[in-house]
């Protein structure tokens, strides 16, 4: 997770009451997929610092365009939890462009919620509303998302 | 005026008009009384007034009293559209599809459940799945889930959980028409197999109340009804079709941005109200996935409500008929069903989009059980945890707002707000206190749904009423809550 002050995620008032929006700045669109899965991470537990890395799974995904690459994958991440019943983090990410689509590849390690974790609240999933994934200037980066919960 | 944008036209009725922005094709309109229109956020007009420009909406774009600002539509958006020409729309449904809210009455007294509510919160939150990550009451086989996407509630009653009466008293007798299994994707499948029978996180809940007698607001409807008062214990199960109408939600999403604009030329502001013409292939498939999570929620509520009536029979060791445990109503909040409508002389089928919006047929019609035609179709409305509900039934001005009311008391502050403000082990400690039993997965959680995190649920109803669109037939106050 990013110890770099000016690589960071906030939850955003005032843009949606019922759900969560968040907004990420970092130097590099890795980290910025990499802060979003800490920011969907903290929406589902009290202490994500403390989620243990004892299951391993790879994700895989592309699409056409980046920021909604950014929901594929968080949505994939929730997907692993409901079907898996594991919260997981990306330890290693990797963004490639290759001709029209790019292209997400993520080692994700993490535990399972029934291993004794203080859960907070449930995602359903990430929506395209004003979903943001974008360069804004040489190695800044910035990212907008809501997350109905 | 009101915050510059919308005038008022009505008792407790506010318009924007069309020529509001670019783009719209009716005008807004929302009800609400000055008050609860001024606590709005303004994301709840800006995102109106973009629903407004839906292909194929008709006369106009609707808010209820309970609108707060959603993704896409508002909460408490309504929209009808012409299935001739118009499109359908997953933003206008939300990822939670058919979430709703179930009531029972009982014939037990306030007086005789007190002494063992404890005993009874205790075992419904360890035979109830809640939470993060919970899975249900039941696991299905392939060929089940295809069979209870299609049945629906009829499924739970054949295979023992429940008698064939439960189906009377839903919404559509809980299960609906054209459900297609095969629109339904393999990941969606695999999601929501595994979570049938599941209360979920959030704001869903099974909550204990008491119907006093000084809240019963129309004895003749109230009597009709079986609602006695006199300290009457009800219960009321509010949940969705958790994972399984996430995942149709989210797939179908990415499928309609995809050929909205390139294949339909379809131009919209927000890519959460991303849709697709009713009748193309893309619109058609997610209508049928759509309709199996609509079957899917039904039958887990269901579900719930088959333990609760089985612990209630085990703790006072009685039948539920001698309980007297008598299904009100189970209503949908997030669909969009087929309804008629005459629209300037023609008869038209409008695909009603209703998020966090309640269905309000009035006395008359068909598409209500035969018990209720002579009184109206109930309306069940979940307060938040620390306030009352209400039990109503559709008002005359039912149809201007397409037979559509409230869902709730509505959200004023965010959860994020809520979890500094509060602390849920406090609220906790607080709500036993003034009489309201909590058992609960997450305190964090119980933080997020404090009572003050919502509108006075009272000025709500009042303005639904005042409005036309309801009619109040008794009140209920929350004495044991069970939350995700």
């Amino acid at each position: 997770m990013s110890g770099d002050s000016n690589e960071y995620f906030e939850f955003v008032e005032d843009i949606t009451l019922a759900d969560i929006a968040v907004h990420c700045k970092a130097k590099t669109v890795e980290n910025i997929f990499k802060l979003n899965a800490e920011a969907l991470l903290q929406v589902c537990l009290e202490e994500p610092s403390k989620l243990k890395k004892v299951e391993k799974c790879h994700v895989l995904l592309q699409h056409n365009y980046l920021d909604l690459l950014l929901v594929k994958f968080l949505n994939e991440l929730i997907f692993i939890k409901d079907t898996r019943g594991l919260l997981v983090y990306p330890e290693t990410i990797q963004i490639i462009y290759s001709n029209d689509a790019v292209i997400c590849e993520a080692r994700c390690t993490g535990d399972y919620i029934t291993n004794g974790y203080d859960i907070n609240i449930d995602p359903k999933a990430v929506t395209m509303h004003k979903v943001k994934c974008e360069k804004i200037n040489d190695d800044e980066w910035e990212s907008f998302i809501v997350i109905d919960v | 005026m009101v915050n510059g944008i919308a005038k008022k036209i009505g008792n407790c009725l506010y318009e924007i008009p069309r020529d509001y922005k670019a783009g719209m094709r009716v005008p807004a309109r929302i009800y609400a009384s000055e008050e609860l229109l001024n606590s709005m956020d303004n994301a709840v007009f800006e995102q109106l007034t973009n629903v407004a420009m839906l292909p194929g909406i008709q006369s106009y774009a609707l808010c209820m009293p309970d609108g707060h600002s959603g993704y896409g539509f508002p909460i408490g958006g309504v929209a009808a559209i012409d299935i001739e020409d118009g499109v359908i729309s997953p933003g206008g449904i939300g990822f939670d599809i058919n979430c709703g809210v179930r009531f029972f009455i009982t014939s037990l007294t306030f007086q005789e459940l007190s002494p063992r509510l404890n005993k009874i919160m205790d075992m419904l939150f360890a035979r109830i799945p809640s939470g993060v990550g919970g899975k249900g009451i039941v696991s299905l086989n392939d060929k089940q889930f295809d069979e209870a996407m299609v049945k629906g509630c009829q499924w739970a009653i054949e295979h023992g959980y429940g008698i064939k009466d439960d189906l009377t008293f839903c919404e559509e007798n809980g299960c609906i028409a054209n459900a297609k299994p095969e629109a339904v994707s393999g990941k969606a499948r695999e999601r929501g197999k595994e979570q049938i029978g599941s209360l979920g996180s959030g704001n869903h809940y099974l909550e204990f109340q008491i119907i006093r007698d000084e809240d019963i607001l129309n004895r003749d409807i109230a009597s009709r009804l079986g609602i006695t008062g006199n300290n009457q214990i009800a219960c009321m199960i509010h949940c969705g079709s958790r994972g399984f109408g996430h995942q149709i939600a989210t797939d179908y999403l990415d499928q309609f941005i995809s050929v909205m604009k390139q294949k339909y030329h379809i131009d919209i502001p927000d890519r959460e109200l991303a849709c697709a013409p009713f009748h193309s292939k893309e619109g058609q498939a997610y209508f049928h996935a759509m309709n199996c999570a609509i079957n899917i929620a039904f039958l887990n509520r269901q579900l719930i409500f088959h333990i609760v009536r089985d612990v209630l029979s085990q703790v006072f060791k009685k039948s539920p008929e001698e309980l007297g445990i008598k299904l009100i109503y189970d209503v949908c909040h997030n669909t969009a069903k087929i309804e008629q409508y005459d629209i300037n002389g023609k008869n038209k089928k409008l695909l009603v989009h209703r998020k966090g919006a309640t269905r309000a047929f009035t006395k008359g019609m068909q598409g209500i059980p035969e018990l209720y035609r002579e009184i109206g179709q109930p309306v069940l409305i979940g307060g938040s945890m620390q306030s009352a509900s209400y039990i109503l039934v559709g008002g005359p001005m039912a149809k201007e707002a397409f037979y559509s009311t409230v869902h709730g008391s509505g959200r004023v502050m965010s959860r994020q707000q809520a979890k500094k403000r509060f602390k849920g082990r406090d609220l906790a400690n607080q709500m036993e206190k003034s009489g309201i039993t909590v058992r609960t997965r997450s305190f964090s959680g119980l933080a997020e749904e404090a009572g003050a995190a919502y509108k006075d649920i009272d000025e709500v109803i009042d303005a639904i009423t005042r409005a036309g669109l309801s009619i109040p037939v008794a009140r209920m106050i929350p004495i044991g809550s069970i939350k995700g």
